[in-house]
């Protein structure tokens, strides 16, 4: 038996009216009288189920609307059409109840005391969540180790580097130890490093809290890495709810056969047996990447094999993130 | 780290000196109104300069600077922690204002102590003679002047859930406040439009009533207590709404 939702939203809409300026000081002269508006659907009418311990990803172009399905999530923006249910709460309720059970990360929004130390910060969100004092002292212990940040918290946060700052946003965010976390691109602007990091350390909370987690990026290796199921958003709407296995075995059309030659092969021949994307002779190395439709994979690695002189073949899936980007441009167009 | 100490510490000294500096204007203005004449209005100059001298301490308690940033954090979307945590964003402006308050009254309260003392040798001010309840009366209208201007700055605040820009209405607050509650003016030198706006506004609880009770000059009645406790009611009753209604229009900017 499927566990039950967490997380459910129902055709949830925001639609925002934006003032459309024209520029100049006589544009800004005629908005004196005459002001022109555009209604501009940021969610147009999305539904979905998550259920507990599940970790999410909401993939989306800039401007997609997955931010926005996030704060009316967390109860800031008021849906123009739907009701989201978190926790069996209406986030717009805000209810101090349902405040204490979720987290909210925004990787462009600061929410530590610019000035004071993180653990200062720590402290608030300690007395602000009424957490007990053994509570608190044995999460802010177990999280500073995972993040190994105990240098790091007395040392005033405008002096942090990036990836410093956002290890503490992440412990400041779990103190009270949420139950939902909805985390908005929180590796953005870091370092490979650093990504990998908060990617540990987001699974191994998830592991060890069972946490619901819905995490919007940009970086496809967040995704690939944490989420076993994918929503992804275009221009308001849910265009695809799945496995990320099944966004390849929907969308990918090709796969990539990367071979290695004994002998110099042509262009010529190889481009009759798909899509040649590279070739390399530098008179000892001889490589070529073809791409076949999916269904003839195989056949015509059969067929490369047997008439060429083959020392490697291998045959992959194309990366996600080109198939993504194949998925939003044929919703483009 | 020097310079920015000798920075701090002489905006310190020309912040307390910007706060006694104007009633040595308003000193000099009255006594050349005052030449010729012992009594205007029923105030004679030593006890105009007490109301001015009492003016600058209640200006000091319940006066509000907060509308402009906080006018801006919310046009900026930064108010999304309070919003996500069970923590009212209300109570954050409250408090911080009024810590922010009481660090800058721990800091010029003895410089007003040691300027009224001064003054009072080389100009002619009033003594003030007043038992102790008057004292706590005085500082009670303080309390409730100082929420009344705090109100009336959220006001404005939170029009800006609604309009991109409404720091501008601080000035209107400001020439208000100044005007119909006897902060410009003594109320008896006012004009007869403005004595009938001040009458019917609560602002004068700010400053008029407080001062002239203290100075002798006006008797409490119960029904001034109703009014007031009456029209901070509808105050609180009006930011209530006007907060229930502002976050529907909240769109959070950035991120």
């Amino acid at each position: 038996m499927s566990k039950p939702p967490i997380i459910s939203i129902t055709n949830l809409k925001k639609h925002f009216k934006v003032y459309k300026k024209k520029p100049g000081l006589w544009g800004s002269i005629q908005s004196l009288w005459h002001r022109e508006y555009e209604v501009v659907k940021a969610v147009d009418g999305i539904s979905f189920d998550i259920a507990e311990g599940e970790i999410v990803g909401f993939i989306g172009m800039n401007g997609a609307g997955k931010t926005t399905t996030l704060k009316m999530l967390s109860g800031l923006l008021y849906p123009t059409e739907g009701q989201p249910s978190v926790l069996g709460y209406n986030p717009w309720e805000r209810k101090a109840s349902f405040q204490k059970q979720f987290a909210l990360v925004m990787g462009q929004k600061n929410q530590l005391w610019w000035d004071l130390p993180a653990v200062e910060t720590f402290y608030l969100n300690k007395a602000i969540y009424e957490i007990p004092d053994e509570q608190f002292e044995k999460t802010l212990k177990k999280l500073v180790k995972l993040l190994d940040v105990e240098d790091i918290i007395r040392i005033q946060v405008r002096k942090l580097s990036l990836g410093q700052r956002m290890k503490c946003e992440l412990i400041a965010a779990l103190l009270h130890n949420p139950k939902v976390l909805f985390l908005d691109e929180p590796t953005i602007g870091l370092d490979v490093v650093m990504q990998k990091t908060l990617r540990d350390f987001i699974k191994a909370y998830n592991k060890e809290f069972g946490a619901t987690i819905i995490l919007t990026s940009h970086y496809m290796d967040d995704v690939k890495e944490l989420c076993e199921r994918a929503i992804i958003i275009d221009h308001g709407k849910k265009i695809f709810d799945g496995k990320l296995q099944d966004i390849i075995d929907k969308y990918a059309r090709n796969k990539k056969l990367s071979l290695v030659f004994s002998e110099p092969v042509t262009k010529k021949d190889l481009q009759a047996f798909g899509d040649l994307k590279e070739f390399s002779d530098d008179g000892s190395h001889y490589t070529a990447t073809l791409l076949v439709a999916r269904k003839k994979a195989t056949a015509v690695a059969a067929q490369v094999l047997s008439k060429f002189p083959v020392v490697d073949v291998t045959i992959e899936e194309p990366p996600i993130e080109a198939i993504i980007r194949e998925v939003f441009s044929k919703e483009g167009s | 780290m020097f310079i920015r100490s000798l920075q701090f510490r002489t905006e310190l000294v020309i912040y307390v000196l910007l706060d006694i500096l104007p009633f040595f204007v308003l000193f000099f203005v009255w006594q050349a109104a005052f030449s010729g004449k012992t009594e205007i209005n029923s105030f004679t100059l030593p006890q105009i300069t007490q109301y001015y001298f009492l003016v600058m301490i209640i200006e000091r308690v319940t006066s509000t600077y907060f509308e402009n940033w906080r006018a801006t954090e919310i046009r900026e979307g930064k108010i999304d922690y309070f919003l996500t945590r069970p923590f009212s964003y209300i109570n954050d402006v409250f408090s911080k204002d009024v810590g922010g308050k009481l660090v800058s009254l721990a800091i010029s309260l003895p410089g007003l102590a040691v300027a009224f003392f001064l003054i009072s040798l080389v100009l002619p001010v009033a003594p003030l003679s007043v038992a102790p309840h008057q004292i706590f009366i005085f500082i009670f209208f303080m309390i409730t002047g100082y929420l009344i201007q705090f109100m009336i700055a959220l006001w404005i605040v939170l029009l800006t859930f609604w309009f991109e820009g409404s720091s501008g209405l601080e000035h209107f607050k400001w020439i208000s406040v100044s005007l119909f509650s006897g902060a410009m003016i003594p109320t008896t030198f006012m004009p007869t439009w403005i004595q009938s706006v001040y009458q019917f506004l609560p602002l004068k609880y700010i400053f008029a009533v407080p001062i002239t009770y203290l100075q002798g000059t006006l008797s409490l009645t119960p029904g001034m207590f109703l009014e007031l406790a009456i029209a901070l009611l509808c105050m609180f009753g009006i930011t209530r709404v006007f907060w229930h209604y502002a976050l529907y229009q909240y769109s959070s900017a950035g991120g």
